[in-house]
C-alpha cells in the first residue's frame, strides 16, 4: 500500500494556475454563463423595461454624450443614479460596444433593443468584471487568510464564488454588484494584512462605484480609525487615509464639479420615500399594521430613520474600536450593514447582498476553522436568497434559482461534521429553541413556496405571499442583526481564531 | 403535446418534460458504470469510478448533443455499458439481449457490434479450445428473437424502413462535416482545387461549397470520388486488426479497446458519419480509463477534442459561454480525476506530452477564428472556412487518438 500522500503546503506560487483553482474557475464561470441564459430584470416589458436596458443606456449615453450630460439627460428613461465610477465602466463597455455594433448603443435609437447577440454582450460584459474583479479578488482574501493547506485555500474560495445571491442577481436579473463587491474583499484583504493606505483606496473606488457600499463605511472608518489609534504614527497615518480618500473622491468627481447638486440628489434619491417596494425591512415588515408612510412628513421619516440606523451601528462599531480583529471586522460589517438594510431609507431587495458578503466571509472562515457557528451563516444566506425570490420569479430565474440553492447547500453541507450547534458555550435551552426556530423558518420558507405554486392569493391581498416572505426574511435579518453584533462586542476567544486543521 | 399536427409545438410543459426525460433516462449510465465497477471492486481498482464517472456523466460533449442539442444519446450509451457490464460480470445471454435491444434502438451501434460479435465468439463460445455450439446458437436465438418482437409490426413497411434507418442519398459528409478522414479529402481536393489552377493554368469544374450547413451528395473536382461500397470497404479494413486482436485475446479489457477501435474506424471511414458519433468512442474508453497512462491520456485528449468538435451544434452568440465553460470545466475536472488517481497508484503526475499539449491549447485559436477571425480576417470571402477549419483541425486529433489507441497495450 502507498503511503498517504501529504497534502501540499502553501505558497504564493503553488496557489497560481493549478488545476483545481482552473477547475473551481471554470465551474463557477460555467454556473454564471449558464444563469445568463435565463430570464433578465425588464425582458419584454416597454416602454421602460428592466434593469438591463438601464445599464444598456447608461452604455450609450456615456459614449455620446459629454460628461456634463450623464447625470442630466432625460431624466426620466433610466436617469443615471450611481456614483461617476459606474459611468466610467458603463463608458468603457459602450466604447467596445460602438466597435462591434454602432446599433446597440445609437443614441436614442437603440432603446429597447434586445437584439440576442446585444443580450450576450451585455452577459459577457458582466462575466468579465467577474473575472477580473470579484475572482481575484477573492483569491486576494483567501490568500490573506493565511490558511496552511492548499486544499483549505481551494474550499475557501469555491464557498466564496459558489454563493448562490450574487450569481443570481449579477448574472440573472443584470447588475454590476460584483465590482463594488469585489473591490471591498481586496480592500478588507488589505486592511487585515496590515495594508491601511491600499484598503482606503480601495474601498474609496468601491464608494465611488455604487453608494450602497456606504452600508460599509461606518465599520471600514472605525477599523482603520482604531489601526491609527494603536499605530505609533497615527496622526502621520490619517492624514494620509484623509488624502487617499479625498483624492480619489476628487479624481471622480473633477469631470462633474459644475454641477455636484444635481450628482447629490440623483445618487440620494431622498424623495422616493421610506421605502418603494416590499422588502425584507423592518418599516416594511411593520407596514400591515404601522402605516409609517403615511402617518408622517418626508422629515420626520428621514431623521427617524437615520437616527435608529445609527443607534443599531453603535455596539458593533465600539465593539469593533476596542479589538480591531479580522474576525470582529468581519462580525462588524454584517452588523451593520443588517443594521442599514433594516432600518434605513430606501432599502431594495437587492441590497441584503451587502451584508451577505461579510456573512459569506464568516462562513467561510467559521467552516474551514470547523468553528460550530458556521451553521448560522449558512442558514442566514438561505434565507437572504428566499428574500430575493419574488424579484427572481418576476425576472424568470425561477429554475436557476433551485438549482443554485440545491448546489450551494449540497457543497456547504457535505462532509459537515454532525448537526447544527448554537455557541458553544451555551447548550439546553438556548440549543433546543435555536433548532427549533432553524426547522420553522425552512417549513415556513418552504410553505410559502408551495403555497404559492398551488393556491392563488386571495383577492384582497394579492400580494400576500412576497409579504409573507418579507415578513419571515426580516425576523431571520433580525435574529442575525443580533448575533452579529453580539459578536462584535464580544472580545476575540480562541474560538474565533483559525484553528489549524490537520488533513 | 401529443397530437401529430402540432409542428414546432413548444409550450413550457412540453420542453420541460422533454429535457427531464433525457435527465432521467441518462440514468442508464449511472447504471451501466455501478454494474461495471462494482464487478471490479474485489480485485481491482475501485477508485477508478471517479475518473470514469467524470468522463461519462459529466461528459461536456454528452451535455452539448443531448441536453443543450437535444437528443437521447445518454440514455442509448447506457445501455451500452449495461451490456459490457453484463459480460464483464459473466452473464452473456442477458448481455447479448441487451446489445440486441439496444441495436433495435439506433442502429449506430451497428458499427461497433462486430467486436461484441467476435467477443462473445472467441470468450465465450471457444471456450478453452472447446467449441460450445449451443450458447452460440442460444446467442443467435436471443439476437435473431429480439430483432423479430422489434420488427414484427412493421414487417410490411421493411423497406421504406431501411431506406430511413440508411439513408445513403444524404452524401458522404453531413452538412457540418464530422472530423474524419473524408473531411481531410475533402479539404484536400478543396486545397488542390483553389490552388492547381493557378499551379497548371487548368480549369476544375466548379463545384457548390461542400459545407453549406445543408444535406446532399457532394462532388469532388480533384480527387476521386467516394461511394457508400468504398467506404464499407475501408471501415472493414480499418477494424480488421482490432478485431484479430480480439480473437486472439478476449479480455475485457481489450474488449472495451476493440469496440473503441470498431467506433473509430466506422467514425473515420464511414458515410454520412455525424459528428456526435464521436461519443461511441469516448463514452465507452471510461471503462478502462485508467488502465494505463496512456489510455488515460488517449481518453482525455479524445475526450476534449470530440467535445470541442460538438461546439458548431451550439452555434447561438448566446451559448458562447455556456459551452467554454462546459468544456473548461469538463476538461480541468478531468485532469484532476486522472491527475489523482494517478498520483495516488502509480505516484506519476498526469501529464500530456507538449506538442500534444500544445495542440488543445491551440483549440483557443481555433475559435478565436471562428467567432471573431475569419469575419476580421476575410469578411465575406470563404464562408464555409470556419466549419472546415474546425473539422479538419479536430480530425488530426481523432486520427492520432485512434493510431495510439491502436498501437496501446491493453
Amino acid at each position: 500500500m502507498a503511503p498517504k500522500p501529504r497534502p501540499h503546503r502553501t505558497s504564493a506560487a503553488s496557489l497560481a494556475l493549478s488545476p483545481a483553482l482552473i477547475a473551481i474557475a471554470s465551474v463557477a464561470f460555467l454556473l454564471r454563463a449558464a444563469v445568463g441564459r435565463h430570464g433578465y430584470s425588464g425582458r419584454a416589458t416597454p416602454p421602460l423595461f428592466g434593469d438591463l436596458e438601464a445599464q444598456r443606456h447608461w452604455l450609450e449615453i456615456t459614449w455620446h454624450l459629454p460628461p456634463s450630460q450623464w447625470y442630466h439627460y432625460d431624466q426620466k428613461f433610466w436617469g443615471l443614479d450611481y456614483p461617476p465610477l459606474t459611468a466610467f465602466v458603463s463608458y468603457v463597455f459602450g466604447a467596445i460596444a460602438h466597435f462591434i455594433e454602432p446599433s446597440w448603443v445609437a443614441l436614442d435609437k437603440s432603446r429597447g433593443n434586445e437584439d440576442p447577440s446585444l443580450i450576450a454582450y451585455m452577459r459577457l460584459s458582466v462575466l468579465i468584471c467577474d473575472l477580473l474583479v470579484y475572482f481575484p479578488a477573492a483569491l486576494f482574501f483567501v490568500r490573506s487568510l493565511r490558511l496552511p493547506w492548499r486544499s483549505a485555500n481551494i474550499t475557501a474560495w469555491a464557498l466564496i464564488l459558489s454563493f448562490p445571491g450574487l450569481i443570481l442577481i449579477d448574472h440573472g436579473h443584470f447588475q454590476y454588484n460584483l465590482i463594488m463587491l469585489g473591490l471591498t474583499l481586496a480592500s478588507v484583504a488589505w486592511m487585515t494584512t496590515g495594508h491601511p493606505l491600499k484598503a482606503a483606496f480601495t474601498f474609496s473606488l468601491a464608494l465611488m462605484f455604487k453608494q450602497m457600499s456606504l452600508y460599509f463605511a461606518l465599520p471600514v472608518f472605525v477599523y482603520l480609525l482604531a489601526q491609527c489609534w494603536q499605530s505609533n504614527h497615527g496622526i502621520r497615518l490619517f492624514f494620509q487615509l484623509g488624502v487617499v480618500v479625498l483624492a480619489t473622491f476628487a479624481l471622480h468627481i473633477y469631470p462633474f464639479r459644475a454641477d455636484l447638486g444635481q450628482l447629490v440628489h440623483r445618487i440620494f434619491p431622498i424623495a422616493r420615500g421610506l421605502y418603494e417596494d416590499k422588502v425584507a425591512n423592518v418599516w416594511c415588515a411593520l407596514s400591515p399594521v404601522l402605516k409609517l408612510r403615511d402617518r408622517f412628513a418626508l422629515t420626520t421619516l428621514l431623521r427617524m430613520s437615520l437616527a435608529t440606523t445609527i443607534l443599531a451601528s453603535l455596539p458593533s462599531l465600539i465593539g469593533l474600536f476596542r479589538h480591531p480583529t479580522r474576525y470582529t471586522l468581519l462580525a462588524a460589517l454584517a452588523a451593520v450593514s443588517l443594521a442599514f438594510f433594516l432600518f434605513s431609507f430606501q432599502v431594495h431587495e437587492k441590497s441584503i447582498l451587502l451584508p451577505d458578503l461579510p456573512i459569506l466571509l464568516l462562513l467561510v472562515v467559521d467552516r474551514i476553522a470547523d468553528n460550530p457557528r458556521w451553521c448560522v451563516w449558512a442558514h442566514v444566506l438561505n434565507v437572504s436568497t428566499f428574500s430575493m425570490w419574488p424579484l427572481l420569479r418576476r425576472d424568470g430565474q425561477a429554475v436557476p434559482y433551485f438549482v443554485l440553492l440545491a448546489l450551494w447547500n449540497g457543497g456547504v453541507w457535505w462532509k459537515s461534521r454532525g448537526t447544527c450547534a448554537a455557541c458553544p458555550r451555551t447548550g439546553g435551552v438556548v440549543g433546543m429553541v435555536y433548532q427549533l426556530a432553524v426547522v420553522a423558518v425552512y417549513a415556513a420558507a418552504a410553505a410559502i413556496h408551495i403555497a404559492e405554486f398551488a393556491i392563488a392569493p386571495p383577492a384582497r391581498y394579492p400580494h400576500l405571499y412576497v409579504l409573507a416572505n418579507q415578513v419571515l426574511s426580516c425576523g431571520v435579518f433580525l435574529s442575525a442583526y443580533a448575533a452579529t453584533t453580539i459578536l462584535a462586542i464580544s472580545p476575540p476567544t480562541e474560538s474565533t481564531k483559525p484553528k489549524i486543521k490537520r488533513a | 403535446m401529443l397530437v401529430v399536427a402540432n409542428l414546432n409545438y413548444a409550450s413550457w410543459s412540453t420542453v420541460v418534460f422533454q429535457r427531464v426525460s433525457v435527465m432521467v433516462t441518462d440514468g442508464t449510465l449511472l447504471a451501466g458504470l455501478a454494474l461495471f465497477f462494482s464487478a471490479s471492486a474485489a480485485r481491482d481498482r475501485p477508485s477508478a469510478v471517479v475518473p470514469a464517472g467524470i468522463l461519462v456523466l459529466l461528459n461536456a460533449g454528452l451535455f452539448v448533443v443531448d441536453h443543450m442539442h437535444f437528443q437521447y444519446n445518454g440514455f442509448m450509451f447506457g445501455l451500452l455499458l449495461i451490456a459490457m457490464a453484463l459480460f464483464h460480470r459473466g452473464h452473456p445471454f442477458l448481455g447479448a439481449f441487451v446489445f440486441a435491444a439496444l441495436l433495435n434502438f439506433k442502429h449506430i451501434y451497428l458499427y461497433v457490434a462486430p467486436a461484441v460479435f467476435v467477443y462473445l465468439l472467441s470468450g465465450f463460445c471457444l471456450e478453452n479450445g472447446k467449441w460450445h455450439f449451443t450458447r452460440f446458437v442460444t446467442l443467435g436465438l436471443i439476437v435473431v428473437a429480439t430483432f423479430a418482437v422489434s420488427l414484427a409490426p412493421f414487417r410490411d413497411q421493411l423497406p421504406q424502413l431501411a431506406s430511413r434507418l440508411f439513408p445513403f442519398k444524404r452524401g458522404l459528409c453531413h452538412a457540418y462535416w464530422s472530423p474524419n478522414v473524408w473531411a481531410l479529402y475533402a479539404f484536400l481536393d478543396r486545397a488542390a482545387m483553389t490552388v492547381l489552377p493557378r499551379l497548371l493554368g487548368i480549369a476544375t469544374k466548379s463545384v457548390a461549397a461542400m459545407t453549406r450547413g445543408l444535406v446532399g451528395d457532394v462532388e469532388f473536382a480533384v480527387l476521386p470520388s467516394v461511394l457508400p461500397i468504398h467506404t464499407l470497404a475501408l471501415t472493414v479494413l480499418a477494424q480488421l486488426p482490432g478485431l484479430v486482436s480480439l480473437w486472439q485475446r478476449p479480455t475485457m479489457p481489450n474488449f472495451v479497446r476493440v469496440l473503441v477501435l470498431c467506433g473509430f474506424a466506422a467514425f473515420l471511414f464511414g458515410w454520412h458519419v455525424h459528428e456526435k458519433a464521436v461519443l461511441t468512442m469516448v463514452l465507452p474508453l471510461g471503462l478502462i480509463v485508467v488502465q494505463s497512462m496512456t489510455v488515460s491520456q488517449i481518453a482525455y485528449v479524445l475526450a476534449v477534442v470530440g467535445s470541442y468538435s460538438l461546439f458548431p451544434l451550439v452555434f447561438e452568440v448566446a451559448d458562447f459561454t455556456t459551452r467554454w465553460g462546459l468544456l473548461l470545466s469538463f476538461a480541468a475536472v478531468l485532469w484532476l480525476a486522472l491527475d489523482g488517481y494517478h498520483r495516488r497508484h502509480s505516484h506519476a503526475s498526469f501529464r500530456l506530452p507538449w506538442p500534444v499539449h500544445a495542440y488543445l491549447g491551440a483549440l483557443f485559436i481555433v475559435e478565436w477564428f471562428v467567432v471573431a477571425g475569419h469575419a476580421i480576417l476575410l469578411g465575406d470571402k470563404l464562408p464555409f472556412l470556419p466549419l472546415m477549419a474546425v473539422s479538419v483541425y479536430c480530425a488530426v486529433g481523432v486520427i492520432g487518438c485512434w493510431i495510439a489507441l491502436l498501437r496501446a497495450k491493453v
